[in-house]
Parts: C-alpha cells; structure tokens; sequence
C-alpha cells in the first residue's frame, strides 16, 4: 500500500512539474507593463526605463506613433535579471515631446508601456 | 479530552493569527495614509497630468533615490558609513512619479522616527548636492545639476516635522523643468 501511494505521489509531481519546465525554458514575446524611474547614479541622477516580466530581454522593437531612434533595438538591458530596458532621457524628453498637455498626440506613448515590446528568454 | 483540547488550542491560535493579521493591515494603512499627506497633493494637480505610479515603496527598491541597494559614489559624503546609517535609518517610504509638460517630476517622502532625524538627514543630502559637478545653482532648499545626458535636473530637499521631502524635476529644456518644478513647489507650500 505504501509503495502504490509513493508511486502516485511520484508520479503526480512529475506530472506537476512537467508544464513548470517548459515555462522556465521557454522564450516569449512580451510587452512592458510600466515606464518609470529605474534607478539613479548617483543618488541624485535618475534614469528611466521599461519594466517587462520575464528576464533577459533582446530584440526589443517600439510600435508608438512617435517613433523610435534606430538604435533603439541596441539599447540596454538593466537589472539582477535584465529586464527593464534603459530609455535614453533625450528621447524621453525630445522637444517635440514638450508641448504636452497642448499636443497631447506627440511623443507621449513613449512613456506607454504598451508600446515597448522585446524577446524575453526566461520567465 | 486530549482532541478537545488540541481542537482548543488550534483554534485559539488561529483566532490569535487573525487579529494580528488585522491589526497589522490597519497599522500599515495608518502608516500610509499619514506619509501619504506629505507628498504632493495630486487632486491639486492641472488637468492633463499623467500620474505613472503612486505606492507604498520598500527600502530596497531602486526606483527611489535612498534606496539602500545602490553602493554609494565613494567620493560621496554619505558613503561614509556613519551618515549613510543615519540617512537610511528611515521607516517608510512614500513614491510617486508624474509627467507635467512633457516634464518628468518625482516625489519621495521618508518617514524617519523623529524631527531631528529627518533635518539630519536633509542636511546630508544637501551637503552631498553642494560637492556635485555640475552644480548649476542652489538656494536653501533646491539645487540644479546638468544630467549626464545634458538634461536639467532639480532638486527640492526639506524636512517637516519627521518627514524628509524630496521633489525632483526632470528635462531637456531647463526653462520647461523650472517652471514645472516651482508650480509643483508651490503646491507643497500651499498644503
């Protein structure tokens, strides 16, 4: 009796398991959730990034209207984890970006999560 | 009697659990609520403001300016470790980030144990401005540095009452920073 509930127990958490392997080792797209201070060097200097689940992000692409730089796929991947994408301040803060709340259309889903996108290599 | 007893003393201590649980989740609102009148009044704020976050931080996250997870600059006054044990002596922390014009502007309020702790505190940090390159300007509670990008930052560092209160402005074009970052001040003042 004790043999058949080891055997079951056993096997139930292989079963368990098996779907947590693939998460672990799968690669996804995903979309960030937040743009927000990242950190600051030193203290008084703040940077700014895009916050995505997962770790390891690469081939990150920007779909907002006001368009990204075209190094923006080679920008850097910041964090324990790597993955919060370093936006540069002087396109964050581009001039055509400054006419907001006038001009609410220009620049402003550069701050949008939802337009920064990347690979991420783990979950 | 043993299993009445044991079925005693289990649900005493599950009672026991709950009201701590409680008690803690009512402190911890309290706590919240009290930091929270020190920050800036976002009701008060323009029409068009973005608000991107507004929350409860801890001390180890990087997203505020005294996290204790950044090595300090070891030219830094606070990277000697008696100030830096005073400046991070804190208990909570309040963060919130806004974008104004096209500005960004950050607020953090720090919750130290008394008055004296948290002027400490400011004065650390204000003599830890004064040595930083490039200083653009300063005045007795705000300062203006060039970013490592050519951007303006602006600082507003005070203590009130056991609160240490720290602004921060944000931008390219530093006229745009500075007019933001007084409108911002003077919704401080006006509290």
């Amino acid at each position: 009796m004790k043999k058949i509930a080891t055997i079951a127990i056993v096997v139930m958490l292989f079963v368990a398991l098996i779907p947590k392997l693939e998460e672990v080792h799968a690669g996804f797209w995903a979309t960030a959730y937040d743009v927000k201070f990242t950190h600051y060097d030193p203290w008084w200097q703040p940077h700014y990034g895009a916050y995505f689940s997962g770790a390891y992000g690469s081939s990150q692409y920007f779909t907002g209207n006001s368009g990204a730089p075209s190094d923006y796929g080679s920008w850097h991947w910041w964090g324990p984890e790597l993955h919060v994408l370093l936006l540069s301040k002087t396109w964050l803060f581009a001039p055509a970006c400054m006419t907001f709340p006038n001009n609410p259309s220009i620049c402003n889903d550069r701050w949008d999560g939802g337009r920064h996108h990347a690979y991420m290599a783990y979950h | 009697m043993k299993k009445s007893i044991k079925s005693i003393l289990g649900l005493f201590t599950l009672a026991l659990l709950a009201v701590f649980l409680l008690y803690s989740n009512h402190t911890s609102a309290e706590e919240s609520q009290k930091i929270e009148q020190y920050a800036i009044p976002t009701e008060a704020l323009p029409d068009g403001v973005r608000i991107l976050s507004q929350e409860m931080a801890e001390k180890t996250d990087l997203f505020h300016p005294l996290n204790t997870a950044s090595a300090p600059s070891e030219t830094s006054p606070i990277a000697d470790s008696q100030e830096r044990a005073k400046l991070f002596d804190y208990g909570d922390v309040y963060a919130s980030s806004m974008l104004i014009e096209g500005v960004m502007v950050g607020n953090f309020v720090y919750q130290y144990d008394s008055p004296k702790m948290a002027e400490e505190a400011a004065t650390l940090l204000k003599r830890d401005l004064q040595a930083a390159m490039p200083l653009v300007a300063e005045t007795e509670t705000t300062f203006t540095l060039e970013g490592d990008e050519g951007d303006s930052i602006r600082w507003y560092i005070a203590p009130q009452e056991e609160m240490l209160i720290l602004v921060v402005a944000n931008g390219l074009e530093a006229k745009t920073v500075a007019e933001t970052f007084n409108t911002v001040l003077t919704l401080i003042d006006n509290k």
